[in-house]
């Protein structure tokens, strides 16, 4: 099966560099970046370890981004889609757990829960933001999720055409859920490991901005 | 005899329709737009000038003050117009949006 990985990167060049490199040592060679409009140069370092490439010429956010790699992975003839940070706060040894049940045709989407496991090395406050996005999310779509705003996704081809992301920006995770809600997709979730280094905490998004994308996902509600 | 606010009132109304009419003459921008505007300053004269009919306005839909009332549409009007151009700016980030992912799977 031809598995893709698609990685969005907004100003990532000391990092992306060494998750590509990771990627293809365990053979993951099929690996898309989209650079989305980074100011440093992100383009250029993850031209030089993979040849599969997209920039867009403006940043626009990372949903736009991930839609792009997902379109260009289908392209190429991608059966899996994996979607994974370009901060190293995903571990390649998940991919494989990860994809598995995709694989196997039981289901069309798996979704990577830093919640699942045993003895989470999850920040407290950031516990409780992430919580408080479970309830958010289950009273929008009304899907019990453990850990929606995991950027760490397989996709199977059938689920990577229909779900629609129409959000450009950190809201997509959200809207990931509703599609699959509204597309009677099949999803698990599986455990994975986020590595909190501080390069990825400073790099991530911040507590607080969990608050601009409650907001933006009710003025999408209101104005759709 | 006219008080000093609606003095100023109506010099600050006399300026906009002014560049209203300038602006539209010299094709800057659409009638509609230009009709729509007119209207809204041409509005403000006319509350300068006959305050007292707006009070008879007012006081049988419940509203104390004439001036109060004007308040009110116009925060109302503010609500709608900023409405409009939120779902305006959201139109374009999505057509940039658009073009953006185009030029980057084309290449």
């Amino acid at each position: 099966m031809n598995t893709w990985i698609v990685i969005a990167a907004y100003n990532e060049e000391h990092s992306i560099a060494s998750v590509v490199k990771e990627l293809s040592k365990v053979g993951y060679k099929n690996v898309v970046v989209v650079d989305d409009g980074s100011s440093d140069d992100t383009y250029k370092v993850a031209k030089h370890y993979t040849k599969h490439v997209a920039r867009h010429v403006i940043n626009r956010g990372q949903g736009a981004a991930l839609r792009t790699g997902i379109d260009y992975a289908l392209k190429e003839g991608a059966d899996i889609i994996v979607t994974f940070d370009a901060d190293g706060q995903h571990r390649v040894e998940d991919i494989p757990i990860l994809i598995a049940p995709v694989k196997s045709g039981e289901v069309d989407v798996a979704l990577g829960s830093r919640f699942l496991k045993e003895g989470s090395n999850v920040p407290l406050f950031r516990k409780i933001v992430l919580k408080g996005g479970i309830f958010v999310i289950w009273l929008f779509y009304g899907v019990i999720i453990t850990d929606p705003h995991n950027g760490f996704r397989a996709l199977s081809r059938d689920a990577a055409e229909k779900i629609e992301i129409t959000m450009d920006r950190m809201e997509h995770a959200s809207e990931i859920l509703s599609e699959i809600k509204k597309r009677h997709l099949k999803f698990v979730e599986v455990p994975v490991v986020i590595r909190y280094t501080q390069y990825s905490m400073a790099h991530g998004q911040s507590s607080f901005n969990s608050i601009k994308i409650f907001y933006r996902m009710l003025l999408h509600r209101f104005s759709k | 005899m006219m008080q000093p606010i609606q003095i100023a009132a109506l010099i600050v109304a006399v300026i906009h329709l002014a560049r209203i009419i300038s602006l539209w003459k010299n094709s800057k921008i659409p009638t509609k737009a230009a009709v729509f505007w007119f209207l809204i300053w041409f509005a403000v004269l006319v509350i300068v000038f006959f305050t007292p009919a707006i009070d008879a306005l007012s006081k049988p839909i419940g509203v104390g003050r004439g001036i109060d009332l004007v308040v009110y549409v116009a925060i109302l009007g503010l609500f709608y117009v900023v409405f409009q151009l939120y779902m305006k700016i959201d139109k374009l980030e999505r057509e940039i949006t658009k073009l953006v992912r185009e030029i980057a799977l084309k290449k």
